[in-house]
């Protein structure tokens, strides 16, 4: 359209008639109003329907969605009535930011194709992506869903699994590996502290015994002292009770301890 | 069956296991119920015959002086299995392992408190998962044993060494 001929100025000028701005402001209010008489309604059934809340919430969002897209769209296409070529410009420039809004959700789609090919990580492992630990409780197409153990649920665009560092603790098996940390001092009893390790994650119900139990000893700083760090590597029978073995086996051996007056690493 | 013929008792099938006859079967009847009664004998205890021989007994109702109805074997019902809480399974896995336990012994080896022993304990033996024997020990219920090692195998719960 060549903006210097007068035709099309006037076109323009018609567009932009007072009267006609007049209406779309007044159906733009409009909108408005309902909108927010559907927000009302969504409130006063949320409160009397406590159970169906996030539904109500839900239902409402997305006809106010609707509303504000679908009824701005028709009020200006029925009441400024612009040429075909004001339309084609407007047409195209909404498909050049969806696009460029959509540039994300595709290249996450893209990563949710490769990890299905790639299985870094599968539903049911126990990861640490970033800051994040959980259980991954669903992978798709758009984002994967990771529950953690505090019960939140995080999801995580796929696309970002493809720069960032994943590590998975299981792979895909039911058991995973378990390291407890105990701090002794330099002069303490040594082997008895590790017979009484090893016993106490040999004993316990959620020990997965078909794979070994390692017992390690290494010199260490704690609290600005040296001290002897005692390390058991052990397989749990279900990554789900991780946190439960951890609790049973910390909890016998520092009886044990205590029972055997074996010396801690602490400060003097 | 030729075990029991020297009981004398004379046996008649459920219509159930009979539904299955057809008109042209008739003449062998007898045979054929037989048949299909231990093929789902066989089926239900996994060929264990101690499991075979608890399904029969509790199949038989008596009916009259000489006489015993034979009805359908009992069913391991899936739904009791799956809603089993993490505490009872440790117990589970430590009947199995011990393949009889009492009450003391399954909370020594399983380091969980005596009172949440005997409450999966109790709820083990209300669903039949579990059944007391001679002297206060516990062994795994009958028509659960295949379906509860099974389960624990795919939980971990029991495994090989080696």
């Amino acid at each position: 359209m060549d903006s210097t001929d007068p035709n099309h100025l006037n076109a323009i000028f018609n567009i932009l008639r007072v009267d006609r701005l007049f209406f779309v402001l007044l159906g733009f209010a409009f909108i408005i109003i309902l909108a927010r008489l559907i927000r009302r309604v969504s409130q006063n059934l949320q409160e009397s329907h406590p159970s169906k809340r996030v539904l109500f919430l839900q239902i409402a969002t997305m006809i106010t969605f609707a509303l504000y897209i679908g009824g701005g769209t028709l009020l200006v296409y029925v009441v400024l009535a612009p040429p075909r070529e004001i339309l084609l410009a407007i047409g195209g420039s909404a498909a050049v930011a969806i696009g460029i809004s959509l540039k994300d959700l595709v290249a996450s789609v893209v990563a949710g194709v490769i990890l299905l090919f790639d299985r870094p990580f599968q539903v049911g492992d126990r990861v640490q992506f970033a800051s994040t630990y959980g259980e991954i409780v669903g992978i798709g197409l758009r984002a994967v869903k990771l529950k953690t153990l505090d019960d939140n649920l995080v999801t995580i665009p796929n696309a970002r699994f493809l720069t960032d560092v994943v590590a998975s603790g299981n792979a895909g098996a039911l058991d995973m590996m378990i390291v407890f940390d105990f701090h002794l001092a330099l002069d303490a009893d040594l082997d008895l502290a590790k017979k009484l390790l090893q016993e106490v994650v040999a004993t316990s119900r959620f020990t997965y015994r078909k794979k070994p139990i390692q017992i390690q000893l290494s010199e260490v700083v704690v609290a600005e002292r040296l001290a002897v760090r005692l390390r058991a590597k052990a397989y749990v029978i279900d990554c789900r009770f991780e946190k439960d073995f951890e609790s049973d086996v910390v909890e016998r051996m520092l009886n044990l301890i205590n029972e055997h007056k074996i010396k801690r690493a602490q400060r003097d | 069956m030729n075990r029991h013929e020297p009981s004398g008792y004379h046996l008649s099938f459920d219509r159930l296991i009979l539904a299955s006859l057809s008109a042209a079967n008739t003449m062998g009847a007898a045979a054929y119920a037989e048949e299909q009664f231990f093929r789902l004998l066989w089926e239900q205890s996994k060929g264990n015959p101690k499991v075979a021989l608890h399904l029969w007994l509790h199949c038989l109702v008596p009916m009259g002086r000489r006489a015993l109805k034979v009805g359908l074997p009992e069913r391991a019902r899936m739904d009791i299995i799956s809603s089993i809480s993490d505490t009872l399974w440790f117990v589970l896995s430590a009947v199995t392992n011990h393949e009889n336990a009492t009450r003391k012994e399954i909370a020594d080896a399983t380091s969980l408190e005596l009172g949440s022993v005997s409450q999966a304990i109790k709820i083990g033996v209300e669903e039949k998962l579990l059944h007391r024997a001679v002297g206060n020990h516990y062994r795994l219920g009958f028509i659960y044993q295949y379906d509860i090692i099974k389960q624990l195998k795919a939980k971990n719960f029991i495994y090989g060494l080696n």
